[in-house]
């Protein structure tokens, strides 16, 4: 280099992966989990600590545990000794995940992620690995890599995105979560995933809300509903004998603008007259269980099933969420199964008998509602959602873990007049994280969620800049959550809102008054008038 | 280097030492091959897949009138069976990668479908050369052999008729290497032993490639060599040659290293349960062999913390508490 | 291959020195907009800024294009210093491949637009802080609400 006078700093190339140090530079990690938390739900080593500090107060046989938690999860789950072995490091997977492309740091390319802990495996459990050492690519068990650990698996937001374009489906996703679980054993866990757990186990939903204050969060969400169409929908809470049971994520009632499509789905169940209830017990279909661990998960899942048992309904309906979706989908009645009180879903409008979900008997929403629609049993309005040009966000979950890809954009297409989608490396199987998912969407990481979200947030400026587009629909309370911020910051202008919610604004009520606003309350401004202004004048 | 080992073994070696070299190690290797591969497949296969977790890649089976994507994300066995097949032989996933892009009015061609196409020229030339191989074990040669050959060597340039196949090895091998050490990202997460798999085969491919080009190779010898092995009369010819040797050694090591390596991928890549399990998990329950009962809160405990609430609520109570 | 571009390249190359080596020939030599966002903000926006820099600083073109580059800079593992620091490259690139220019002129656009790219830094920073807090109001908005139905 001819000339340097302006060089100040140079980042040096991290030359060797196997150098465990980390710093916990604000902006990027996760608060610890407080004490009471974590004991309130029973996990070990509970106590204030602190990720920046030198010492984490680590149980004194730290190492044997991990290593016997190793050595029983890989008895447990193939997916794990297997993904531990086949890896060829190819690198396919290397620029797969948002959290590498957003930050450039190599240590998120998702091998070198799973790497970190297959070392470990090789250094302790490998022949080649118990002989040759480093030489095998093995590498030793210490106090920094248990930070290092903690600093990349909560640096993974589980979206399976790797795991699509590994040749041998290594989804390093499964490893993190195992990885977390090592890390539950020592009390290394993160408040923004403990807080909630805690709270959903023991009162019924993330933020704690009390049965009381849940039936008033809906009464009020009725009352707003009222205002925009002049109905009254009804509240039904624990209704024994109803025909459905409706769970769904808690900040659908807490927060925006995820309310919403609280109130998208209100419309709809009164539209067509569904016999169903609400539950306070079981009014949490989110699980941070999955972030935590399989136990966790199991037993916060364990509710669903077990009210709607209590209940005696015939299936169960499911709201728009991601990873309460993974775990319905892809866990429940493996964990809290079988469900054989419960009936095969039918649909009482349509009769549809939903195949796919026969032996869990739950059925999400957008299911639901696709059929309704296919089989016209609803009007809608889409002129109604003019004010908006739309386009879909895939959340990692329905797209990665269910396929569920073309029921809401089914939805979305007779809901709406104006949709376009992302390009198509960014989309469907492909879509990109909106880098706060499995329980990182906490205010303290914001840096770190925006280098993550970066990925999504550059497709979205690119159909905004396309076509115009002003509002991002999603089925995810995360991305509800959490996409306005990443939006505000990457792309400003373009809102985030719920499927249903679009839904209830172009859904055409019997008996409703004239709407004057949508579910926002905000006027429902008319479309770009098709004939020129001069044309409208003269008219 | 090699050579240099093994020309004063050989010459010092009267029976027993060749014997060793030419019947000893290739038993030897093969036997941990076989063994080796064994004990992997079989650790695997001991641990149980207690969730259905499929990757799914495309649109589920629901709704009869929604297209579903029967290979991407099967909902049947028979689907799984045809994902795997395209995992296998074709690298369907790694082809995912791939996607036409025109830059500036230019077709472009990254790096990353340069990996999906070496790849899979790798692999298939690896088999066909394998197969080929079967000419020197069995006789008479099975006809299927024969025919490849012919189509492997369809263009006829020089004599004897080069093998596109060996041309396609020896630089899928080569781009493999290169990529390793150029990509700066690939070095960093590469160890050594990514680059002695590729050596050792690169070193096999070149000696065979010499013993057919280049310093012929007695035949005979060696197929009677390789019918002994194969029938367990092992026989020990004279004249096989130095590089036939070294070939013979290298092959050996691969065999023996393969199960303790990466290279037991080969195994692997059938047993990953993100691809080769069904999507069906709400049409049919998977069981979970050490599914265990767990610590909740349950209903009742539930209602009795919030009694007064739910009553305030008039939040309807169980009714076996209600009496 | 014209000056300009071989000045982009350059000052290209200058400005991803930020990033860890092993990433650097991956931001460089990607050239899909949506696999290597980072890569491509910096190239099409750089181009931009160098135009601009060697015409007239139009800052309807200016900002924009220096705001975007700045936007990814000011979240990522940079101080503020390597942040910014790539604006000052271009002087030396520029000196390197094309003495004939004007140094004493690009040398004041150089600066101008530097003082620009700090304050656009400290207004990124700046509006983090901003939207962690309309964040945690979303978090907990039914009394939001009910205050609307109040009024
Ligand atoms: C069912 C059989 C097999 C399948 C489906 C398979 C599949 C794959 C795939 C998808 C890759 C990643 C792409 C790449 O890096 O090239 C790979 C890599 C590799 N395979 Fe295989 N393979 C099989 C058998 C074998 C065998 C028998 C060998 C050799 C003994 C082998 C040697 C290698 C090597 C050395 C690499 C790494 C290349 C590199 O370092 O870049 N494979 N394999
Ligand atoms: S794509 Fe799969 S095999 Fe290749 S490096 Fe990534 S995890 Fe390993
Ligand atoms: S699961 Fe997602 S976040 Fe985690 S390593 Fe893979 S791509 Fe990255």
């Amino acid at each position: 280099m001819t000339d340097n006078r302006h060089k100040i700093e140079q980042v040096p190339p991290r030359s060797d992966w196997r150098d465990p140090a980390v710093e916990f530079r604000k902006g990027t990690y996760c608060h610890s989990a407080g004490a009471k938390y974590v004991e309130a739900l029973g996990l070990p080593n509970p106590r204030d600590w602190n990720p920046a500090d030198a010492d984490w107060k680590l149980p004194s046989d730290w190492k044997e545990i991990i290593l016997n938690g190793m050595a029983e999860r890989l008895e447990r789950f193939r997916s794990f000794k297997l993904f531990m072995d086949v890896c060829v490091r190819c690198g396919a997977c290397a620029d797969k995940c948002h959290y590498y492309l957003g930050s450039n740091d190599p240590k998120n390319m998702p091998m070198v992620r799973a790497e970190l802990i297959r070392s470990v495996y090789r250094r302790y459990f490998t022949p080649a690995g118990r002989v040759f050492g480093s030489l095998a690519g093995g590498r030793e068990l210490t106090e920094e890599v248990i930070k290092e650990w903690f600093y990349y698996f909560y640096q993974c937001s589980e979206c399976r995105r790797c795991s699509v374009f590994c040749p041998f489906g290594i989804d390093t996703a499964e490893i993190t979560m195992i990885g977390r679980e090592l890390l539950n054993l020592l009390g290394c866990n993160i408040n923004w995933i403990t807080k909630p757990a805690a709270d959903c186990f023991r009162v019924g939903n993330h933020l704690g809300i009390q049965p009381h204050a849940f039936k008033d969060s809906l009464e009020f969400a009725a009352d707003e509903l009222e205002e925009v169409t002049g109905i009254r929908v009804d509240i039904p809470i624990g209704k024994k004998g109803a025909e459905v049971l409706f769970v769904m994520p808690s900040a659908d009632f807490f927060a925006t603008p995820h309310y919403y499509t609280l109130l998208g789905y209100m419309s709809l169940f009164h539209e067509i007259g569904l016999d169903f209830t609400y539950s306070a017990y079981a009014s949490e279909g989110g699980n941070f269980g999955l972030f935590t661990s399989h136990e966790m998960m199991k037993r916060l899942n364990a509710k669903i099933y077990d009210e709607a048992r209590r209940l005696g309904v015939k299936w169960i309906l499911g709201g728009e969420c991601g990873h309460m979706w993974r775990v319905l989908h892809q866990y429940m009645e493996t964990m809290n199964g079988p469900a054989d009180f419960l009936e095969a879903p039918v649909s009482p409008v349509t009769g549809t008998r939903f195949e796919n979900a026969r032996s869990t008997s739950m059925v999400h929403i957008c299911e639901f509602t696709a059929d309704l629609l296919y089989h016209d049993k609803i009007t809608l309005d889409p002129k109604r959602n003019d004010k908006w040009s739309v386009t879909y966000h895939d959340s990692c979950n329905p797209a990665r873990g269910m396929g569920l890809l073309e029921e809401p954009r089914y939805v979305l297409k007779r809901a709406c007049n104006n949709f376009h989608e992302m390009p198509e490396n960014t989309i469907r199987e492909q879509t990109f994280c909106c880098g706060s998912g499995s329980g990182l969407g906490t205010d303290e990481n914001l840096e770190m969620r925006l280098r993550g979200g970066f990925p999504r947030a550059n497709a979205v400026r690119h159909v905004r800049e396309k076509h115009g587009v002003n509002l991002l629909s999603c089925i995810c309370a995360i991305d509800k959550a959490t996409m306005p911020t990443l939006l505000e910051y990457w792309v400003p202008g373009v809102e985030v809102a719920g499927v249903h919610e679009l839904l209830g604004n172009a859904l055409v009520m019997t008996g409703e008054k004239e709407r004057t606003t949508n579910l926002r309350g905000e006027p429902l401004q008319a479309a770009v008038p098709e004939t020129s202004p001069a044309e409208v004048v003269h008219g | 280097m090699a050579a240099l080992v093994a020309v004063p073994l050989l010459a010092s070696a009267a029976g027993v030492g060749k014997g060793i070299l030419l019947v000893g190690i290739p038993y030897a290797a093969f036997a941990i091959f076989l063994g080796g591969l064994c004990w992997r497949v079989v650790g695997w296969a001991r641990s149980p897949v207690p969730f259905r977790i499929p990757t799914t890649c495309g649109q589920q089976t629901s709704l009869p009138w929604i297209k579903s994507a029967p290979l991407d994300n099967p909902s049947t066995g028979l689907g799984a069976v045809g994902r795997m097949a395209l995992e296998v032989l074709l690298f369907r996933s790694l082809f995912r990668n791939n996607r036409a892009e025109i830059y500036d009015q230019r077709y472009v061609f990254g790096d990353s479908k340069w990996l999906w196409l070496g790849a899979l020229a790798f692999h298939w030339s690896l088999l066909v050369i394998l197969l080929r191989h079967l000419r020197l074990f069995v006789q008479p040669v099975p006809a299927f052999v024969l025919f490849m050959g012919k189509v492997d060597s369809f263009f006829q340039i020089g004599a004897p008729a080069l093998y596109l196949s060996n041309v396609v090895v020896l630089c899928a091998l080569a781009y493999l290497l290169l990529r390793r050490l150029w990509d700066l990202r690939l070095r960093y997460i590469s160890q050594f032993s990514d680059y002695f798999a590729l050596l050792l085969l690169l070193g096999t491919a070149l000696t065979g490639v010499l013993m057919r080009y280049g310093t012929r190779v007695d035949v005979v010898a060696v197929k009677r060599l390789a019918i002994g092995l194969a029938t367990f009369q092992p026989v020990v010819p004279d004249g096989v040659g130095i590089v036939f040797l070294i070939h013979l050694l290298m092959v050996s090591a691969l065999a023996a290293y393969f199960p303790f390596s990466k290279l037991v991928h080969m195994g692997g890549v059938f047993l990953s349960p993100t691809r080769n399990l069904a999507n069906n998990s709400r049409m049919k329950r998977h069981v979970n062999p050490w599914n265990y009962p767990v610590k909740t809160h349950t209903y009742a405990e539930w209602e009795e913390e919030f009694r007064d609430k739910l009553l305030m609520a008039e939040i309807p109570l169980d009714e076996a508490k209600h009496d | 291959m014209r000056t300009e571009d071989a000045i982009l390249e350059r000052w290209f190359a200058r400005a991803v020195e930020a990033y860890p080596g092993e990433t650097v020939r991956f931001l460089t030599a990607e050239r899909d907009q949506f696999r290597n966002p980072v890569g491509h903000v910096l190239r099409e926006n750089l181009a931009v800024l160098l135009r601009e820099l060697l015409g007239g600083m139009e800052p309807s073109r200016t900002k924009p294009a220096l705001e975007a580059i700045i936007r990814v800079r000011a979240v990522q593992e940079l101080t503020a210093t390597q942040a910014v620091e790539f604006v000052f490259a271009l002087r030396s690139v520029v000196g390197e491949l094309a003495p004939e220019h004007d140094a004493l002129s690009l040398g004041r656009k150089v600066d101008q637009l530097a003082l620009m790219a700090f304050d656009e830094y400290v207004r990124c920073r700046e509006k983090m802080y901003e939207i962690r807090l309309n964040e945690s109001r979303r978090a907990l908005s039914v009394p939001a609400a009910m205050a609307r139905m109040g009024s």
